[in-house]
């Protein structure tokens, strides 16, 4: 799934630690959704969505319309 | 410049992290020992036994650190899982059908119990090293 986590982070100037640290999850997890290798759970997306404060579906893309 | 200090979660995902790699290690290294490729002494066998078994621990207590962390983990049991049933189940009758294609009645050669130890930790490392490069999604 593709996602807009990476762009979203650099607009704030944040690093992945601090990411990590405001959704409450480890690092490698902020790299590993921003890769694509991980899609987040239903909680995760929702504190995504509200930290960022934007529609789950204008940072993640499911690739159908 | 000073480092931040490591948040309950990152704690124990670098904990998490740190025992999969020393599981691994012991792993090869008990691997290494039983092929006999490489003499090593009764002490190796011992430490790497114990490493094993304390890594693996602690990879099952910080399983949950982490969504991510959960989602390797997830990868690698459910790997595991499938493939001991399969050994289980389908080695002893794979050996069972091809001796009774070939006559040959000598019982059973291969112990399914014995070789299905080697598959269960090694499937679960290439799953999780997979889940890792690949990705969970």
């Amino acid at each position: 799934m593709n996602n807009r986590l990476k762009v979203l982070r650099a607009m704030n100037d944040w690093s992945q630690a601090e990411l990590a640290a405001r959704l409450d999850v480890s690092r490698q997890a902020v790299n590993a959704i921003e890769t694509g290798k991980h899609d987040p759970s239903l909680p995760l997306a929702f504190r995504i969505s509200r930290l960022f404060n934007l529609p789950i579906e204008e940072i993640f893309d499911d690739g159908h319309e | 410049m000073t480092a931040k200090p490591l948040t309950k979660r990152e704690k124990s995902v670098r904990r998490h992290n740190i025992a999969t790699l020393l599981a691994f290690t012991a792993f090869v290294t008990l691997v290494v020992r039983s092929s006999e490729l490489v003499s090593l002494p009764d002490t190796v066998n011992f430490v790497a036994m114990m490493t094993l078994f304390f890594a693996i621990v602690t990879m099952f207590m910080t399983r949950n650190a982490d969504e991510y962390v959960a989602a390797i983990w997830r990868a690698g049991t459910s790997t595991a899982f499938i493939l001991t049933a399969a050994v289980l189940i389908f080695l002893p009758f794979t050996e069972g059908f091809i001796d009774g294609l070939m006559g040959i009645e000598n019982g059973q050669d291969i112990d399914a119990s014995d070789a299905s130890e080697m598959v269960i930790i090694a499937s679960f490392f290439i799953a999780n090293a997979w889940a890792r490069l690949r990705g969970t999604a």
